[in-house]
């Protein structure tokens, strides 16, 4: 258990690739943090420089308040567990779960005792004695975790642990890390590019875009207040909607192409004729009774999921796509008008030119 | 492609069992050979089966002093053999797995130089340096000692390159998980990374103690002292002995003799060979 303090934290690779710069980030003792981001904008690089893999080129990284940027990954008290397993081919369950303890020089009855709780947690006792390649994909993630849990270290950092196993698989040990979680209480560091995955373990995510953060917050903050146009896009699905367009004049239009497209209930907090991005989520626009809608969507095709139906289609019939999520099974026609409305409180607001927050 | 045409089938085993014969018959001819007398062998239609003086033959060649062939025992040069060729395999495995360690694992200034070095000596076998490296072994006093046998043969650019392949085929996240497991470099060679290279290991111990076996040139270069002759220069010499006619059916006996030993490390080591090949633990 440990708290972490990551300030101007960056990495240059040989060959000078800014893989990562200037992350600041404080985490809690016992807080599950979630990396996520697109392919390469820097995840793995961040966590491999907490632990210590990887050399931190800039900034300063403490453990507890003590400096760590200098010690060998053994010496940090972190455990990883990686996407791939890593598992000592040629070891036992057992073997590869207590390597690290031996070599730690832990005396053999508390090398037997913690595997033996770790692997009644995991469900491996069955086991123990057999080699990683007679395993299944799950069984080995189990046994990188049970790895990880014997050397009771302060942190767990994992690089997308879950991302080589199938959907049901998936969706099963991320409830099992998430109990896990809470019986260690111990501090989580998890890398993933599933936003999913991001929503439903953490306690806060790190979002991150081409080595840069982008916000750091609760689950509900990046889905309620995204601080910029790529978190709004990039967390929810289907994705949020969004229309780029002028303010019109009463400031409470969206104007595109010299005609009003979106009309809002009440005055934007922007002034009139800014570039503004105008997003909502599909799951915040409702079916309006003719004559009221703010925008109108022309129906492309349907998904249907079952509790949900999606409806795909454009922007009052222009280029702009537009979805929305309706509870239940729903039918309309290819071609067909639906006037929406939204309230206002689920409207972002972002400025066309950086993508930051406006509302 | 596996086309059942009973035709095909008859070629293509006819084909097999005439290579498997072509392979065996001077093996079988060895083995008759050694069985009879000496005059039965210079007669002119050499004898295709066994005779009957298979045991006086080689109690003679086992026991026996054998004065035509300059009086060595065949147990002395098959250990001389043994010993060299066991020196080169271990000698050989040992500095090239530490080599392609150091060239995969650690960055060490001139990495690259030292891997080319080592590469362009696979262009350098003995023979082509025999002349300098005869000369180091005089100049260090070792003609006629299993060193001077031996360690000139030590270095092997082939294996370390084979190694080296292996090696970077063991993914990096193994490295670092055996970091994070505080094992430091000597605990992942020794933990790690030897008991991974079993099988390759065992590939090129058979490789390697058959050319050491075989070793020619250069013992017969290094020893003039005769309780150093190897069991590959005994037959050479038994040959070549000058006056006298060949006594083949003790040349014959001694190359079954000779062929003893690296068979019985190919049987040996074939399980964990094949096995290698069988399962992939990666
Ligand atoms: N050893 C290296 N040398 C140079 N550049 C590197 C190295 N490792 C990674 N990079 C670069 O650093 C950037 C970030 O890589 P990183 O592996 O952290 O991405 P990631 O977010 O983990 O992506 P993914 O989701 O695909 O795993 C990438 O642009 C990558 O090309
Ligand atoms: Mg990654």
């Amino acid at each position: 258990m440990a708290t972490l303090n990551i300030s101007s934290l960056g990495k240059v690779y040989p060959g000078g690739v800014t893989a990562v710069s200037d992350v600041n980030v404080g985490i809690d003792d016992g807080e599950f943090i979630v990396l996520v981001g697109p392919s390469g904008c820097g995840k793995s690089t961040i966590l491999r420089m907490i632990a210590g893999l990887e050399t931190i080129t800039e900034g300063e990284l403490q453990i507890d308040g003590r400096r760590v940027n200098e010690l060998e990954p053994g010496d940090r008290d972190i455990a990883m567990v990686f996407q791939n397993y890593a598992l000592y081919p040629h070891m036992s369950v057992r073997g590869n779960m207590e390597y690290g303890l031996k070599n730690e020089g832990l005396p053999k009855a508390e090398i037997a005792k913690r595997i033996a709780e770790a692997s009644r947690t995991l469900r491996l006792e069955d086991y123990l004695d057999r080699k990683p390649r007679q395993l299944s994909g799950g069984q080995r993630q189990r046994v990188a975790m049970g790895r990880a849990i014997v050397r009771d270290p302060k942190v767990f950092l994992f690089d997308e642990p879950l991302s080589n196993l199938d959907a049901k698989l998936r969706t099963q040990l991320r409830a099992e890390l998430k109990a896990l979680h809470q019986r260690l209480g111990a501090t989580f560091i998890y890398v993933t590019h599933d936003q999913v995955e991001a929503m439903s373990l953490a306690d806060r995510i790190i979002i991150m875009n081409a080595g840069r953060v982008e916000q750091i917050g609760t689950p509900m903050d990046l889905y309620l207040r995204p601080a910029t146009r790529f978190v709004a896009d990039f967390i929810g699905s289907p994705a949020m909607n969004m229309f780029e367009g002028t303010v019109g004049e009463d400031r409470q239009s969206l104007v595109y192409h010299g005609a009003e497209q979106v009309h809002f209930a009440a005055e934007l907090p922007v002034s009139a004729g800014q570039s503004v991005i105008m997003g909502v989520r599909p799951e915040h626009l409702q079916h309006a009774a003719e004559g009221q809608g703010q925008m109108d969507l022309t129906v492309g095709f349907l998904e249907q999921l079952g509790a949900d139906t999606v409806v795909h289609g454009t922007l009052n019939g222009g280029d702009n796509v537009l979805s929305i999520r309706l509870h239940g099974v729903q039918t309309s026609a290819p071609g067909t008008r639906l006037p929406l409305t939204f309230a206002m409180e689920n409207v972002h607001l972002f400025d066309a030119q950086n993508g930051t927050r406006l509302n | 492609m596996v086309e059942n045409r009973p035709f095909l089938t008859f070629l293509t085993h006819a084909v097999l069992i005439l290579g498997v014969v072509f392979l065996c018959f001077p093996v079988w001819m060895a083995l008759v050979a050694s069985t009879h007398g000496p005059e039965a062998l210079s007669r002119s239609p050499i004898p295709m089966w066994f005779g009957g003086q298979m045991w006086e033959n080689y109690s003679q060649l086992l026991a026996g002093g054998l004065p035509e062939a300059g009086g060595v025992p065949i147990g002395r040069m098959m250990f001389n053999s043994l010993i060299m060729a066991l020196c080169i395999t271990f000698g050989k495995i040992a500095i090239s797995i530490i080599s392609a360690y150091a060239i995969v694992y650690f960055r060490f200034p001139f990495r690259m130089g030292f891997f080319w070095m080592i590469f362009i000596t696979l262009m350098l076998p003995v023979e082509v340096r025999i002349l300098p490296t005869y000369d180091v072994v005089v100049k260090m006093g070792m003609l006629n000692t299993y060193a001077g046998l031996t360690v000139p043969l030590i270095a092997s650019a082939t294996a370390t390159f084979l190694f080296r392949q292996f090696f970077l085929t063991i993914p990096d996240e193994l490295v670092e998980a055996a970091r994070i497991d505080r094992a430091g470099p000597l605990r992942f060679f020794w933990d790690i990374l030897l008991p991974l290279s079993r099988t390759n290991i065992a590939a090129l111990f058979i490789i390697l103690f058959i050319f050491g076996w075989n070793q020619y040139l250069w013992p017969f270069l290094i020893t003039s002292d005769e309780g150093l002759y190897t069991v590959v220069m005994g037959i050479q010499r038994m040959v070549n002995s000058g006056e006298s006619l060949p006594v083949w059916h003790y040349i014959m006996g001694t190359a079954v003799l000779a062929m003893i030993p690296p068979v019985l490390v190919v049987v040996a080591m074939q399980k964990l060979f094949v096995k290698g090949l069988v399962e992939s633990e990666k």
